[in-house]
């Protein structure tokens, strides 16, 4: 009877052993960057640290399939799911997903040795927010060059990711408007590009009205988009083309184009119902609505209240911590903060600039030696290539004539 | 070349006194002008047409004739050829609105000589209040530069109440004054961005904690738009809250008549952000600022809604010639200002504090001590640009040499103080760049001058450009 019972019982924990294998597949092994081999199965939930484009990344998934020289895993990215190919080469470490813990990403080696700054861990499960204030005038400090660096930044960490243009600018050069409208509309395509105002006037509210969604500061204001050029305002069919694309811009931002007429032309009036029930709001090109943004011979601009209550704008926030809330993320996951340096040095590229461009002018007409005017020469040439907008509106006279005049000098 | 110019002054001013004397007498009857804001101004009018009025008066203080040029937008009444001393209406001393509020007195408002006991201020368990002055010149002696001190002592000291104490005066009509410094003094820097920089700091860089509260003692021009940043706002009896009509003027003067609404409204919109973070409507805002709108008010329970427009129960601006301006008494019966007190214990009273204690800080003296230290350097640097422009020095490079340390000098004193730098740009009427391109054509000078040998002339060196020089 023992005999039996001893026998049944070793068939039971066979049998159990069986079937936990037949759940579970069959285990793996993967080697680690620090010479370590973490051991589990196929079909666990892991959490796999690996290296792409030199960036620690953290994965967390079902792993599918483990070769020699790559392994799968089921994990969500910019919110759907899907397989993550990952070469054994990158891989950094291999977690159980019970085990994770917040980890420091470390960056590559950095050669001036100086102390590295913690970086929060990016997580692909979470979408990354990358901020670029962007102020000053369009064309100057306000550039396409910028917004462009942000998205490439933010391409690093696959598609999805948040890139807030944080607005402080009374406006500036249509040509650079235009070129950042077509950037724009590129970057939507893999981004979602979201506009903070603290003051958007003019080219600087036409870069805002391309963004998937329009925030504003307590303080924001945003309008005035009227074109004009030595103190005359533009007409007959630059006029009737700049109200089609902007009004263009605004419907595709989902918002009414009547905002845009009146934004341009004193005489494009704009007003608005709103539904007290559903909060459904109705433009017109008049003042028949209850509420008037416009009449004639003013020009719309709008605050933060008035632009929330009408719908242009989706919301007022003044802090971070505030606009993650409003575009309904969990937390603030800033991951780089490449944008604000990116505005720091090019801010300070453009004061110094300011400073030592007259100052060279002035230099040059009192040079009186050829070597002193060849350095000068020299320093203006370097200027357009450092700051090519600045020279630009400084006057300075092409590098192509510069060039002419220093082979002329030498 | 100031001490010339105020010594002509002063010899100008003693011949008007001389002059004038005999009949800065009382004239046997008068003019009498009553305007919106309940002034009332006596003298003679000796200029008006149908959109201003040149009104001759005597200074009772200093006993000298001068004139003032009003607004016919800004005039409720005139009543001409009245017999001296007698008014039909209530004098300057006393305001009233243009219109009575129902059930609203019309006295102005009286100091309350029951306030808050001011107790201990080591007594830990009273709450302490901090006040800061914010008084003087707006840009000038009101500048970030002294309150990023005020705002370290602040957080040092840690009062549960900090309250800023607004005083600034800006003729807006600009008194032609004998005096030409009141050309300096009755003007303010018109930079919205600093202000809102100023007010960034004020707000953000102290505990969320410390409750704010502006208390007006006088407001006139762009410091109204700094003060509507706070939605605590109380005023003192006399005081009044507006000419803020700078403004719109900043933009009005375009003659493309889109392009002038579009910088109207860009202005507006940004000043108009200072009232946001006030939680003050922009219609409010809008009849501050723009002449052309018309203001008024209708209750809706202890909530007030404002039109830009004269349906309102209450027509506060019919014109469309003059902007809205407040004085306390009106600012308190439309709920834009949380009460009237004259002292501090009122004020305390109204905040709800039965007793309190004042915070002791410095930043007071602080705000003396930076005021006095760029006024007297302002004051230099007129002298160094003064010897600059006269300097007598045989030695042509020790000269030039001269000059150019003169300009540095100024040119680090700006450096020191932003409000030396902002008071330049109106006299002399040069900025720091400038300056410094001059020392940049003074040291090309010396290079030239020392490459040639020469060491030799004499006379007088101005300052100025290349070619400038000793003659």
């Amino acid at each position: 009877m023992k005999m039996n019972q001893t026998r049944n019982l070793f068939a039971v924990l066979m049998a159990l052993v069986f079937t936990a294998t037949l759940v579970a597949g069959p285990p793996v092994q993967i080697r680690q960057k620090d010479g370590t081999r973490w051991r589990g199965e196929l079909e666990q939930v892991v959490q796999v640290t690996f290296l792409q484009q030199g960036i620690e990344v953290a994965l967390t998934g079902r792993l599918t399939k483990v070769e020699d020289l790559y392994l799968v895993i089921q994990a969500t990215e910019a919110g759907t799911v899907r397989p993550k190919t990952i070469f054994m080469a990158d891989v950094v470490s291999v977690k159980n997903a019970g085990d994770v813990e917040v980890e420091r990403v470390t960056d590559r080696p950095n050669p001036t040795g100086a102390p590295e700054k913690p970086q929060k861990q990016y997580s692909a499960n979470k979408p990354g927010v990358f901020v670029l204030p962007l102020e000053g005038m369009v064309g100057l400090e306000f550039r396409v060059d910028e917004i462009e660096a942000i998205a490439k930044e933010a391409d690093k960490y696959g598609q999805g990711q948040i890139i807030v243009l944080q607005i402080k600018s009374g406006g500036g050069m249509v040509t650079e408007m235009e070129k950042i409208s077509k950037s724009l509309r590129e970057i939507r395509k893999r981004h979602r590009v979201v506009a903070w105002l603290q003051e958007a006037i003019s080219a600087a509210c036409a870069t805002a009205i391309h963004c998937d969604e329009i925030y504003f500061m307590t303080e924001g204001t945003a309008g005035s988009m009227t074109m004009f050029a030595g103190g005359v305002s533009v007409k007959d069919r630059e006029l009737a083309n700049w109200l089609e694309v902007a009004g263009d811009m605004m419907e595709q931002g989902g918002r009414s184009p009547y905002i845009a007429h009146a934004m341009i032309e004193d005489q494009h009036e704009c007003s608005y119902d709103k539904d007290p029930v559903t909060g459904e709001v109705t433009f017109y090109p008049d003042t028949s609505g209850e509420f008037i943004l416009s009449r004639k011979g003013e020009n719309l601009t709008f605050n933060s209240t008035n632009a929330e209550h009408c719908g242009f704008s989706d919301g007022t926030a003044d802090t971070t911590d505030e606009l993650a809330e409003l575009l309904d993320l969990t937390e603030w996951n800033e991951i780089s903060d490449a944008g604000r340096e990116m505005h720091r040095d090019w801010m300070d590229m453009v004061e110094k600039a300011n400073e030592e461009i007259p100052k060279l002018l002035v230099r040059l007409q009192m040079a009186r030696d050829v070597n002193t005017q060849i350095k000068i020469y020299k320093d203006l040439i370097r200027w357009w290539d450092r700051a090519p907008n600045v020279c630009m509106v400084m006057g300075v006279p092409p590098v192509e004539v510069l060039e002419q005049i220093l082979r002329q000098l030498r | 070349m100031k001490k010339r110019m105020i010594g002509c002054l002063n010899v100008i001013l003693l011949l008007t006194l001389f002059v004038l004397a005999p009949t800065a007498q009382a004239d046997e009857t008068e003019d009498i002008i009553y305007m919106n804001d309940g002034r009332v101004l006596t003298g003679q009018i000796v200029e008006e047409d149908e959109t201003r009025i040149v009104l001759s008066f005597v200074d009772p203080k200093l006993n000298i004739k001068g004139t003032k040029t009003i607004l016919m937008s800004e005039v409720r009444k005139v009543e001409r050829d009245v017999a001296t001393g007698e008014t039909t209406e209530e004098t300057e001393e006393e305001t009233r609105p243009t219109q009575q509020p129902t059930g609203a007195s019309s006295d102005t408002p009286k100091a309350r000589t029951l306030g808050a006991l001011q107790g201990d201020s080591a007594d830990e368990s009273l709450p302490s209040l901090y006040v800061v002055k914010m008084a003087g010149q707006l840009g000038t002696d009101i500048h970030i530069d002294v309150y990023r001190d005020v705002i370290e002592d602040i957080n040092r000291v840690r009062p549960d109440v900090v309250i800023w104490k607004l005083e600034t005066r800006v003729d807006e009509n600009m008194i032609l004054a004998v005096k030409q410094v009141d050309l300096l003094e009755d003007w303010e820097a018109f930079d919205l961005d600093m202000y809102r920089e100023l007010v960034d700091a004020l707000k953000e860089q102290l505990p969320p904690e410390t409750r704010q509260v502006m208390w007006v003692q006088n407001s006139d021009g762009l410091a109204s738009v700094i003060a509507l940043a706070w939605d605590e706002m109380f005023m003192a009896p006399g005081a009044t809250l507006g000419g803020i009509r700078s403004i719109w003027q900043q933009a009005a003067g375009w003659e493309d008549a889109d392009v002038r609404a579009k910088m109207i409204a860009a202005w507006l919109g940004t000043a108009n952000g200072f009232l946001a973070r006030g939680g003050y409507p922009i219609e409010l805002g809008k009849a501050m600022m723009d002449p052309q709108h018309s203001l008024s008010a209708t209750w809706k329970g202890r909530e007030v809604e404002w039109s830009l427009d004269q349906n309102g129960e209450y027509i506060i601006d019919q014109s469309d010639k003059g902007t809205t301006n407040f004085l306390a008494k009106s600012a308190e019966n439309f709920c834009l200002s949380d009460g009237t007190a004259d002292t501090l214990d009122d004020l305390a009273l109204l905040m709800g504090y039965r007793e309190y204690r004042l915070a002791v800080g410095k930043a007071d003296d602080m705000i003396d001590d930076y005021v006095e230290a760029w006024r007297k350097m302002y004051d230099r640097t007129l002298l160094w640009w003064e010897e600059a422009n006269t300097i007598r020095v045989p030695d042509l490079i020790a000269a030039l040499g001269k000059q150019k340390q003169l300009l540095g000098k100024i040119v680090n004193a700006m450096n020191r103080y932003k409000a030396v730098e902002i008071r330049w740009q109106l006299v002399p009427g040069l900025s720091k760049l400038e300056l410094e391109l001059m020392i940049e054509a003074i040291e090309q000078q010396i290079r030239d001058a020392k490459n040639n040998g020469g060491r030799g002339g004499g006379g007088g060196l101005g300052v100025g450009g290349a070619g400038d020089g000793v003659g």
